[in-house]
């Protein structure tokens, strides 16, 4: 910006052809400006944008966006989808024509989704720098591409996190907070062993999530899945086999109870509410889960912090701008983008604070966890700090997750994990398989 | 005593009794099969009259001592609370989509007895060459996965401005439950005999008096139970109406109460428990049709 208090202007010197440059770069300068700032400037498209989301308080959506909407935005016609079959029903409405500004997505699809061309990069779009900028660095590989392409903008995010009946490893003499995989099954077995729980340990371990704990489990024995160019380098680490044996370990011996093969989140929170389970692993604000249920036990149930040098897998789904209409529309698209996956015109956390305040989600950016109307909005019982140190340095993405082959892999998983539960393959094979899986997943399908 | 009892246990269809174990055998299996069948919803209905806290407990008791009505207050006002993480506002939207599911079973069940009853009767009555291969074909169509046929629809509907309208669901619903109503009908039609009709004949009627002066009041119980069942494929679709509608129909509302992990069971089963009274209701009614016709020339 042009600074009027110059030495031409103080000196009283300030001739008209100073005064008509300075003018000329302030008004070019002002001009910039609300392309930079989040959500701020009024888009010039007049029609109305589409919005695809999945149901998660439609309701909230739909006050967001018409406040937006409000403001002197373009309308907006919300279009609500369950999460379940949400992602066929997507690609099924993109590939017969369907013209959507903006949508929900899972994170897994976003490059495949690039590389159809049902989704647009947004290296060009006016302030998305900053947005980036903006990120903890750790959460930047979801929406960053190693190409250096922005493909998606943020809808919520989470760090996967111990919670812990403090009450319970009090009562079974554990002083330390569990972080290490050893540990976890030691304070499991001290937990049962001491008549506390009989199944301490539960974990969200269907088919279709034993992807994320994947991660979960190895990030925190400091093992990369997936180097940069997506190969399974998980197998080559001699600390894997470990990992799969504790898992295997867990559930052979009772320490994880029978169901928890088929069992809900909601059903997992309960046992924790009831002081059925000890320890749970799951994304954060599950917490806020267990507290609502409002158990015997709720109370005594808290985040974990991280121990040591471990890291834990963070997560988040994001939010993609169609490949649709003109320069202007997109434009507009994008603005929608920021205001709900960034900030709002007065550079407000306005959407993800209401998520905060719903259901404890979080936003991967470092504003957000001092931001005075988000740490309101979010329940007491949540360590701000410790989260947002967990987001900033104990957490991490999984790059590879983006790359276009990444949903055949993770469809996969869950197989290859639950054989290794039921005791139909060991970790030695249980490792291969996945290698094995990720591979073919890469090349195209698996080979005969 | 057992010549008491042997009095009142039911025959064989050859007129045959029973021995009194056999019966025993066969009355617990259909008990087992009963339980079997009726538990999961018994347990469906119990979670939508308790608390998350009952429904958590370790013994889960299906009869519980406590009852509450308030997961169907919840549903129906919209106030699911804390503990309602996901569609807090599925009140607003149950009951329309009730309304939506009975529209557009209801229009398909007409629409399906005037296409499969005019087809099922020419499938029957009127066999031309290589008829039996449009039957095989009729019923091949309904292994076809939806996934594999609703992108086409899907085009279809937008280029026609019918996505997200009860039109959309109306039309495309006829893939599987036309065939599934030929099939039954003209099993049906099968088995009436042909001897009033060659009556009619004689008496003067052409094809189509004898099919609705005569044909279609004989057939009535065959079409209730077509209807029934057209009516409960419908009401019940998911994949279709996911697609092709924002949540217009009761399945796909439900399934949005699992969002990002995170549902309400006890307001699940509420819901659920309140949109499975139409076709309840419905099965009630005409389960005598349903059964009778399902059954037609069991024996013969």
């Amino acid at each position: 910006m042009t600074d009027f208090t110059t030495n031409k202007t103080t000196g009283g010197r300030l001739d008209r052809r100073t005064f008509l440059r300075g003018t000329a770069a302030s008004a070019l300068g002002l001009a910039a400006m609300p392309a930079l700032m989040p959500g701020a400037a009024h888009a010039a498209f007049d029609g109305t944008l589409k919005m695809l989301a999945w149901d998660f308080q439609p309701n909230t959506i739909a006050s967001l966006v018409d406040g937006w909407s409000g403001d002197g935005n373009p309308q907006v016609d919300v279009a609500i989808i369950p999460n379940v079959g949400y992602s066929p029903a997507l690609q099924t409405r993109l590939r017969g024509g369907d013209e959507i500004d903006l949508y929900y997505n899972f994170a897994y699809n976003t490059q495949k989704f690039i590389d159809e061309g049902w989704a647009m990069t947004l290296n060009d779009m006016p302030g998305v720098d900053e947005m980036i900028d903006d990120m903890f660095e750790s959460s930047r590989p979801t929406h960053v591409n190693a190409a250096g392409n922005v493909i998606s903008v943020p809808y919520f995010s989470a760090v996967h996190t111990l919670h812990a009946n403090e009450r319970f490893l009090s009562e079974a003499g554990i002083d330390k907070m569990p972080s290490t995989l050893a540990e976890i099954y030691d304070a499991s077995v001290a937990l049962r062993d001491a008549g506390i729980v009989e199944a301490p340990y539960v974990a969200y371990w269907i088919k279709e999530f034993c992807e994320e704990y994947l991660h979960v489990y190895l990030l925190n024995e400091g093992i990369e899945a997936f180097d940069a160019e997506g190969n399974p380098v998980f197998a080559d680490d001699p600390r894997t086999v470990g990992v799969f044996e504790w898992w295997q370990k867990m559930y052979r011996e009772g320490l994880a109870p029978q169901s928890v093969l088929t069992d809900d989140p909601g059903k997992l929170s309960n046992e924790m509410a009831q002081g059925n389970a000890a320890l749970f692993v799951l994304h954060h604000y599950f917490l806020s889960s267990i507290r609502a249920l409002e158990g015997p036990e709720s109370a005594n149930v808290v985040l974990a912090p991280l121990g040591g040098d471990n890291h834990t897998f963070q997560m988040g789904e994001v939010l993609q701008l169609g490949n649709t209409g003109d320069e202007e529309r997109r434009l507009a698209a994008w603005e929608l983008a920021k205001f709900y996956g960034w900030k709002d015109a007065e550079g407000n956390f306005t959407v993800f604070e209401k998520w905060a305040d719903a259901a404890g989600l979080a936003a991967p950016y470092a504003g957000f966890f001092t931001d005075e109307a988000v740490i309101a909005a979010f329940p007491d019982y949540y360590d701000l700090g410790q989260l947002s140190d967990i987001f900033e340095t104990g957490s991490k993405v999984v790059p590879a997750r983006t790359l276009p082959w990444y949903p055949d892999f993770q469809a996969r998983v869950g197989d290859i994990v639950h054989a290794l539960l039921l005791d139909q393959a060991t970790p030695q094979e249980t490792v291969d398989a996945l290698a094995k899986a990720a591979r073919d997943a890469a090349d195209g399908g698996p080979k005969l | 005593m057992m010549a008491t009892l042997r009095k009142f246990l039911p025959r064989h269809a050859g007129g045959r009794r029973r021995r009194p174990l056999q019966t025993v055998v066969i009355y617990l299996c259909v008990l087992v099969f009963a339980v079997w069948i009726l538990l999961p919803v018994w347990y469906l209905v119990v979670s939508s009259l308790i608390t998350p806290q009952q429904l958590g407990s370790r013994s889960f008791s299906f009869l519980p001592s406590g009852m509450t009505l308030a997961n169907f207050r919840s549903v129906l006002t919209g106030d699911t609370g804390g503990a309602g993480i996901g569609s807090t506002d599925i009140g607003s939207r149950l009951l329309p989509a009730i309304g939506q599911s009975f529209l557009v079973s209801s229009i398909l069940v007409v629409l399906n007895l005037v296409i499969a009853g005019a087809a099922a009767y020419a499938l029957s009555r009127y066999p031309f060459a290589g008829s039996r291969k449009f039957e095989l074909a009729v019923i091949a169509t309904r292994v076809v996965p939806a996934i594999a046929i609703i992108g086409p629809f899907f085009v279809a509907f937008r280029v026609i401005g019918a996505l997200n309208t009860p039109w959309a669901l109306v039309i495309s619903y006829n893939v599987f439950t036309l065939p599934l109503a030929i099939m039954i009908l003209k099993n049906y039609f099968d088995q009436l005999p042909r001897e009033i009709e060659e009556a009619a004949k004689i008496d003067g009627a052409g094809r189509i008096q004898t099919f609705t002066i005569i044909i279609l009041p004989i057939a009535k119980p065959g079409l209730v139970a077509a209807g029934v069942l057209i009516f409960l494929e419908a009401w019940s679709e998911f994949f279709y109406a996911l697609v092709l509608t924002n949540q217009l129909t009761v399945p796909p509302l439900l399934a949005g109460f699992q969002s990002v992990q995170q549902f309400n069971w006890n307001a699940l089963a509420a819901a659920t428990v309140i949109s499975m009274i139409p076709p309840v209701l419905l099965v009630m009614i005409f389960q005598r049709n349903v059964v009778g016709s399902l059954t037609a020339g069991v024996g013969k």
